[in-house]
């Protein structure tokens, strides 16, 4: 046997019972194998409930789907930072520190352990309109035309996965705050830019102008950079900045 | 009563934030400029400083101008910055960026800026209040601005000079930081800057200023407090008694 | 009147486009869905999604040359008057998602961009990036939402479908689901009901699917009598990276943008890929299918890699892997380019593996993709097109009355084999014809609807799923469902996927018995009443032991070669002589066995629950359209075989209707 088939690895898991309830911390020792991410660990977990302290107990409650970075599920806390639990990978995180500390998103309710619940953020989907509202669904012909660098744009927007992570490392998103997060005002503006879209970008903007919208975001542009799909957050703020300033002159002047 | 304020509140958040931001360029960024390059002239020439802050005084309607364009706008911007500052909860230690060192920065020194403007309005514009001189007075008995600034820091105080100049500083640098990285924040808010390398431009920008502002600010601090007084003042006049200020004429010990 | 009530469970491309075309003739939806359905499994399609559009049509493509290619991908198993209704509307459907305003890639025009993929020699796909699935998925999921908030849509995230309320008629009535939060249990009550409930790749253990992707929905419809149709057919994608936890899937983009297969051509060759010159460099795919090359169906680059690796050309000496190249050196196309084209999913590779896959070739392996077998559903063939009557209720209707099926969930567009991008297609066209089949349906529902459900029922149904939770939960027994989950899979995987042996099926077929017994000793280790997923999980993994056994038997049945099945013990050797004679001698005896296997096996495997296990019949293919014939995509030596088979069969091709007809000599005499 060599060294690499004996090596552990201690993860501490942030748990909670329930909603509201208090929380906890768990120890478990997982077998080192290669090109593992913290997914892998919890599946070992699921498999073999166990404490370092060889109590038994229920399997750590976790939400994921696809485990490629692209639905979204598997927002979490890892060594202190919002990420994404399939794509981080367990040696990158031993490299940092020994342990691997897996917590819960801090700024959405808790459902169970490492699961929260997000629906604000799909309620914020409503509160932006963020769609196209077409005539029908029928083949009455080709959309209009598309630059293709507007295109480029409205796709580097369009990969938003909702997961949260732009929201949890947001300084103004607390429970103090109505700040709606910057995932909504990137999808306001993914819809502004599209030729139908941009006909009735009105609402979208008012909606952005009501306490919780564009004007309590604090500048801080942590969301660009904690974003897993790179989505131009920060531009996307500063697009709908322009855009409702230009709104709010318009409306003043025009009516 | 108050829920009617909060729906007016709520009614008018986006024009209050937009002013909020805006207030803090123009009139107030405005004012600090002005006020530093003003300050700074005492560095080189306490003659030229004298002259400018003579022709200040001289502005008609100052009290309605300092009342509308100086004391309202800082109100404003102070009293909604607080419920804004209120509402953010820094995290710069967990996510160490520089622009979330920006953020919490700028909360930081909003605090700093406004305890520090509190105490320079009262050691200085507001003296008076507290037992100090009154401005008007103090110069028409034939004091000039420099003096009676060097005085303030200097002998007219039981707070030690190098106090002065640690407060000062302190709040000196609160103040052009919360200015400077305001003008960057300002134009994401108002959407002049929206991709991220004219941010980092207006951001070097700003910054750049904040060094010259900074500059200016210690120089007229150095100038006033450590750097001897300089002998280009105006021949006293017979019946100007040189700078004695007692209790007697309302003065503070 | 009371709004109509559908309920659709599941809410990925099929389940949504079902939602928004029944919302928007304003009958009331009830979306079930295990995960927010944002998070569906379509968001991991990469590739994109294929029509006749205006560049292909310019080069004398069509909508039928589309049908054709997928008929003959799919090695004519699937029915051809769904295919060919789908082709037909491909444009049309690529055209609604554009006025959607999925952000497409675009042309330096603004017209919408075209890549190529396998088994057509036109660039047929459209594109969203690498991440198409995700995007179509959004535009849809935002049309729905728009009917949420409208009220028309309810929705019902982090719920289970439990199964389908049956009435004493037979007919569909409903659905029964239990809330994943608070373990709820509850009727809902629907004028129909439409699975759209996706794959089942879960049952091999690791794929390149999602973690919901356990066919758990389907199975559960198959208990309650839907008849499951195909499910040995079974895509196993060529080009996938091996993870700990799950096989991530590298697109057939990444080869339609003119990514390379190769391995060294000496054995082990343990040099760097970088350093192995062109002539040394065994690009076999191109070598043995030139008129396809790299972009050969799936099934078949799927066998060649395997084959290959098994043959010792695996490039890495502890896995089964070889080389897909896009560096600029094999491609000749600049990095920045396949970039802007492939980014998302060279960040994938870099993500998961850490190397640049611009910089160096990447390591691939084929894994378990994709479902083509599935539900049962009927169509309603229109004589006069040759496609569908697009308002029949029979219309992606299962067996059961009120029991509807689309997108990868039912068996019906993609035969033996499914070509690639045709599955965002399929999901989305099923998706709008469920919408408008159930348009005529609800009208008359069987027993009168949801309104006029039977006493009882509900209640019957909830309790009996509440007492079989309840069974579950008290559970002793020392099975680890995990584990036993993890066994199902190595299983599968070694037995019943690229290549398929009758005694090995066998022999699958007895462990798969053991694992179902195993199963049911399997104890829960969470037996708590708030969020368990151990519960939901356990509960799965018997639904994946019922599918697998559905799978295996169907393919123990099956000896033939046809798509993705795979038998080498009947597979017809292909000519070899070099005298020319004697070569069509061979070809004529080819072609004949040919004829003979789809005379036998040209046909659909039904299977049908019984409590002894499932019972096998068969149903004939609808293929008047286009008539069989030998898919060999251009293989060397295969120019003879088709030149006998058009030989033998000379009154081929006289199907339905005059316009099919002609189109059909057309199409065929234009391949000639």
């Amino acid at each position: 046997m060599n060294d690499q088939a004996q090596r552990t690895i201690s993860v501490r898991v942030r748990r909670q019972d329930r909603r509201g309830s208090a929380g906890y911390w768990q120890t478990f020792r997982i077998a080192h194998q290669p090109n593992m991410n913290v997914i892998s660990l919890l599946q070992e977990i699921a498999a073999r409930p166990v404490t370092v302290e060889g109590r038994h107990t229920a399997p750590v409650v976790y939400d994921s789907n696809c485990l490629e970075n692209v639905c979204g599920s598997c927002s979490m806390v890892i060594n202190g930072r919002a990420r994404q639990a399939c794509n981080t990978l367990v040696d990158a995180l031993l490299a940092e520190r020994p342990q691997v500390e897996i917590a819960p998103l801090s700024k959405f309710p808790v459902v169970r352990d490492l699961f929260v619940d997000r629906s604000r953020m799909f309620d914020a989907l409503k509160k932006v309109r963020a769609w196209i509202p077409v005539d029908t669904y029928g083949p009455i012909g080709e959309g209009p035309v598309v630059a293709p660098e507007d295109a480029a744009t409205r796709y580097d927007l369009s990969r938003c996965m909702t997961c949260g992570c732009c929201l949890e490392v947001c300084p103004q998103v607390n429970h103090r705050s109505e700040f709606i997060g910057p995932q909504a005002i990137g999808q306001a503006a993914l819809f502004n830019l599209h030729p139908t879209g941009a006909m009735n970008s009105g609402p979208r903007l008012e909606a952005l102008m009501e306490p919780g919208g564009i004007s309590d975001c604090g500048n801080a542009q942590n969301c660009v950079k904690a974003c897993p799909k790179q989505v131009p957050l920060t531009w996307a703020i500063g697009k709908v900045g322009r855009d409702t300033t230009l709104h709010a002159i318009r409306r003043w002047l025009m009516k | 009563m108050t829920t009617a304020v909060e729906a007016w509140l709520r009614r008018n958040h986006f024009l209050l934030r937009r002013l909020h931001s805006l207030s803090g360029m123009i009139p107030i960024g405005a004012f600090l400029v002005v006020h530093l390059y003003t300050n700074s002239l005492a560095a080189w020439d306490a003659h030229a400083f004298d002259k400018h802050v003579r022709e200040i005084h001289e502005i008609p309607y100052l009290p309605l101008i300092e009342l509308l364009l100086i004391f309202l706008p800082i109100a404003f911007h102070a009293a909604y910055g607080v419920a804004i500052a209120m509402q953010g909860r820094s995290n710069a230690a967990q996510y160490w960026w520089l622009d979330n060192w920006r953020y919490t920065l700028q909360r930081v020194t909003a605090w700093i800026a406004l305890l520090f403007l509190v105490l320079h309005l009262l050691h200085f514009r507001f003296a008076h209040w507290i037992g100090g001189p009154e401005y008007q007075a103090t110069i028409a008995r034939g004091m000039t601005p420099f003096d009676l600034t060097q005085w303030g820091f200097v002998d007219g105080t039981p707070v030690a000079a190098w106090l002065w100049v640690t407060l000062y500083s302190v709040g000196l640098a609160a103040s052009v930081f919360h200015f400077c990285n305001g003008i960057s924040t300002f134009c994401i808010t108002w959407g002049i800057t929206v991709g991220d390398r004219a941010r980092r431009r207006v951001f070097a920008a700003s910054m750049l200023l904040g060094a010259v502002l900074l500059a200016w600010g210690f120089a007229s601090l150095y100038a006033l407090t450590a750097r001897p007084k300089p002998d280009l003042r105006l021949p006293p006049q017979p019946d100007a008694r040189p700078v004695a200020l007692s209790p007697a004429d309302g003065g503070a010990s | 009147m009371m709004r109509r009530r559908v309920v659709v469970v599941g809410g990925g491309l099929a389940g949504l486009a079902a939602t928004m075309k029944l919302a928007e003739d304003d009958i009331g939806v009830d979306l079930v869905s295990m995960v927010p359905v944002k998070r569906s499994h379509s968001v991991c399609a990469q590739g994109g999604i294929n029509c006749c559009n205006k560049f292909t049509r310019a080069q004398g493509d069509s909508e039928w040359n589309h049908f054709d290619d997928t008929a003959y991908g799919g090695e004519f198993l699937n029915n051809q008057p769904p295919i060919k209704e789908m082709a037909d509307w491909a444009p049309k459907i690529v055209d609604l998602l554009d006025r959607l305003g999925v952000p497409f890639n675009r042309s330096e025009e603004g017209n919408l961009a075209v890549r190529r993929f396998g088994g057509t020699l036109y660039k047929r796909t459209v594109y969203a990036g690498a991440s198409t699935g995700q995007q179509l998925l959004y535009a849809l999921d935002e049309q729905v939402r728009r009917f949420e908030v409208d009220g028309v849509v309810r929705k019902f995230e982090f719920w289970e479908f439990l199964g389908p309320l049956i009435d004493g008629q037979g007919a569909c009535r409903g659905v029964v689901a239990q809330d994943m939060f608070s373990l709820e249990i509850r009727a809902f009550p629907a004028d129909a009901v439409v699975m759209a409930t996706g794959g089942c790749g879960l049952v091999f253990g690791k794929s390149t699917m999602s973690m919901v992707c356990t066919g758990g929905a389907n199975a559960r419809c198959y208990r309650a009598g839907a008849h499951y149709a195909n499910g040995e057919f079974v895509q196993v994608h060529p080009t996938a990276i091996p993870g700990a936890d799950k096989l991530r899937l590298i697109s057939e983009a990444a080869r339609g943008e003119a990514g390379r297969v190769w391995v060294p051509r000496r054995q082990g060759d343990a040099r760097h890929p970088n350093d192995v010159p062109e002539a040394e460099r065994w690009y076999f795919l191109e070598e043995k299918y030139p008129k396809y090359g790299n972009l050969v169906p799936r099934d078949i680059a799927t066998r060649e890699i395997f084959a290959l690796c098994k043959n010792g050309y695996s490039v890495d000496p502890h896995n089964y892997a070889v080389y897909l190249d896009l560096t600029e050196r094999a491609t000749g196309i600049k990095r920045e380019v396949l970039h802007k084209k492939l980014g998302n999913i060279l960040e994938i590779y870099e993500q998961f593996v850490g190397t640049d896959p611009l910089g160096e070739p990447m390591k691939i392996f084929p894994a378990v993709h994709y479902s083509m077998g599935g539900l049962w559903v009927d169509y309603e063939k229109n004589h006069h097109t040759g496609g569908l009557n697009w308002d029949s209720p029979r219309n992606q209707q299962t067996n059961v009355p009120g029991l509807f099926a689309a997108g990868e969930c039912d068996y019906q567009y993609h035969g033996a084999n499914r070509l690639g991008a045709n599955a965002l297609l399929s999901c989305i066209f099923s998706g709008l014809l469920v919408g408008r089949a159930l348009r005529a349906f609800v009208q008359n529902p069987p027993g009168g609807g949801a309104a006029a459900l039977p006493a009882g029922l509900a209640e019957r149904e909830t309790a009996r799923h509440k007492a079989a939770m309840d069974a579950l939960l008290k559970r002793d027994g020392t099975e680890n469902p995990y584990l036993l989950h993890r066994e199902l899979g190595r299983l599968m995987t070694a037995n019943v996927t690229v290549v398929r042996d009758n005694r090995d099926l066998r022999a699958t077929l007895e462990r798969l018995e053991e694992l179902r017994e195993r199963g049911q000793r399997a104890a829960l280790s969470d037996r708590g009443d708030w969020t368990n997923q151990n519960l939901s999980f356990t509960r799965a993994l018997g639904d994946m032991i019922l599918l697998a056994r559905v799978i295996t038997e169907g393919a123990l049945r099956r000896d033939e070669c046809r798509g993705a099945h795979y038998k080498p013990e009947f597979e017809i050797p292909a000519p070899t002589a070099d005298d020319p004679a004697e070569l069509q001698r061979q070809a004529l005896e080819w072609c004949r066995r040919y004829q003979r296997q789809n005379d036998e096996w040209l046909k659909t495997t039904l299977a049908r629950w019984t409590p002894a296990g499932p019972e096998f019949s068969y149903e004939p293919v609808e293929c008047h359209l286009i008539p069989p014939r030998p898919r060999t995509y251009g293989v060397r030596g295969a120019e003879v075989i088709e030149q006998v088979w058009r030989a033998m069969s000379p009154a081929r091709g006289n199907p339905g209707g005059a316009a099919g007809a002609e189109a059909a000599g057309a199409a065929i005499g234009g391949r000639a």
